[in-house]
């Protein structure tokens, strides 16, 4: 138990520090994902997560879910084993770190497409909002089609 | 006439990818397929080298255990069409002739007329079978692929998730058609996402017995958006880093489930990146062509060295340019063979 706290913790660590989506999405992972561990380590509730809406069969089944998604104490040793969480941590370095994309590098073949050289650019430049596209570009895409 | 796509090749390998890009990973053997690569000198040796779906497979997820899909749910229609030059039966030669003179004498443009067989049916193929509930006609078992999304990945066997793997491989092709000169690029993305949908409209009213048009059509706007929204999640997922593409997979093909396994999500991932790998070296004729193929999750892509590259780029030379005096008209192409 004392084992499966403290990759817990160093689970819950991880996740704290992950970026935030660019975008505001209606339930984000990294929100989500710290309250669900947030028990394992005795971290306070930091988010509300926003609850899907339930559908039709949960209505009629009432199968409808408890509205606090960490996981139970009662759970942990059901739900997890230390194995669990040091192949989750591990999975989530290996993300973190950029691996595959670094392995696999696609070069400026797909990253600059020569059907649409500046798609990647305009989209992140959307995105962040460094560089919003104005009426007429906008309008010059939807006529041309880039 | 341009070959038409056959129903072999809807499950082969090209012969390209099966010598240099993909070579069969046997379970717990961690085999590097190039000695002289940077990456066998400094890859961390002990998780680098398994398929999509041994990574999975090895290190159980959450939940602990193996989930059965029911062949109950198996799609009942055809996998394209009723129409059997989908499935290789060949025109007869007077008809090919006839064809051969029309594109012609009218100078059509054979690689926009290709983007239909090419993209609307032997890819959209592809894409759509990834995800497909079927038997295997060799094992009689699921096909591999169903097998990696639902009972290895855990995803639940309904319509939507075949929708959202259908979508994921859909994305792959466009990266990579993007990436073709505007005009041809564009008719294949056209001709590909039109195929998509009007098979889905078919399955809906065939499978999913949906006869109403009205709540058929609100589906399918329903299922555009999704559309729009995971391209838009990929994209940014793609030209930025792994986990930003793992916020998308979670989003899309998760559906923002909370008791996720990171396992999986850095499978799919690595999945991902592999299949975009094997695009960016093929050369737009080839791809034009059809020669591409999903690579499955039971194999891993290793780097190509430089002195491999220029082998690939020889093979592909000769299988396209070998003869030119005795390529039919309607075999010729404007794709380039180096990008």
């Amino acid at each position: 138990m004392s084992n499966l706290k403290s990759l817990g913790t160093s689970l819950l660590n991880k996740i704290n520090h992950l970026p935030k989506e660019r975008l505001n999405y209606s339930i984000s992972f990294k929100e989500s994902q710290y309250e669900r561990f947030r028990t394992l380590a005795g971290a306070p509730k930091k988010y509300v997560i926003k609850q899907k809406k339930p559908s039709v069969k949960e209505i009629i089944f009432r199968r409808l879910k408890p509205q606090d998604i960490s996981i139970r104490p009662e759970e942990f040793s059901e739900k997890l084993s230390p194995e669990n969480l040091k192949q989750m941590i591990h999975s989530l370095d290996n993300l973190s770190s950029n691996k595959f994309a670094q392995y696999y590098k696609v070069g400026d073949k797909l990253m600059k497409p020569s059907g649409y050289p500046d798609y990647y650019q305009r989209l992140m430049g959307e995105i962040q909002g460094t560089n919003r596209e104005s009426w007429f570009s906008a309008f010059r895409t939807v006529v041309f089609g880039k | 006439m341009y070959r038409l796509p056959t129903r072999r090749s809807l499950v082969g390998i090209s012969a390209l990818r099966q010598h240099y890009l993909t070579p069969t990973c046997v379970r717990n053997q961690r085999y590097f397929g190039h000695s002289s690569s940077v990456l066998s000198k400094t890859s961390d040796k002990d998780d680098n080298f398994v398929s999509p779906n041994v990574l999975v497979k090895e290190n159980q997820g959450m939940e602990g255990e193996d989930k059965q899909v029911s062949m109950d749910k198996a799609s009942k229609g055809p996998l394209l069409s009723d129409n059997k030059y989908e499935y290789g039966v060949k025109l007869p030669a007077w008809q090919e002739k006839i064809g051969e003179v029309v594109t012609s004498v009218f100078r059509l443009d054979v690689d926009r007329i290709r983007a239909g067989p090419i993209a609307g049916s032997l890819y959209y193929g592809y894409c759509k079978e990834q995800g497909l509930i079927q038997k295997d006609p060799t094992t009689g078992e699921l096909t591999k692929t169903a097998s990696y999304w639902y009972e290895t990945l855990g995803l639940e066997p309904t319509f939507a998730t075949w929708f959202q793997i259908t979508l994921l491989h859909t994305w792959i092709l466009f990266v990579r058609m993007r990436a073709m000169p505007f005009k041809y690029g564009k008719n294949y993305q056209q001709k590909l996402v039109d195929r998509f949908f009007s098979d889905m409209e078919i399955r809906l009213t065939n499978e999913m017995n949906i006869t109403s048009g009205r709540i058929r059509d609100q589906y399918l706007k329903e299922f555009h958006t999704q559309l729009r929204g995971a391209v838009l999640g990929y994209d940014e997922g793609f030209s930025t880093d792994d986990l930003t593409l793992a916020y998308a997979v979670w989003r899309n093909l998760f559906n923002a489930k909370t008791e996720v396994d990171y396992v999986a999500l850095e499978s799919v991932v690595r999945y991902i990146r592999m299949q975009l790998y094997v695009l960016s070296k093929m050369s737009d004729r080839e791809f034009g062509f059809g020669k591409f193929a999903f690579v499955s999750p039971d194999e891993v892509v290793y780097r190509l060295t430089e002195q491999e590259e220029k082998l690939l780029k020889e093979r592909v030379y000769q299988e396209f340019e070998s003869d030119p005096s005795k390529m039919t008209i309607s075999n010729r192409s404007k794709l380039s063979l180096d990008n």
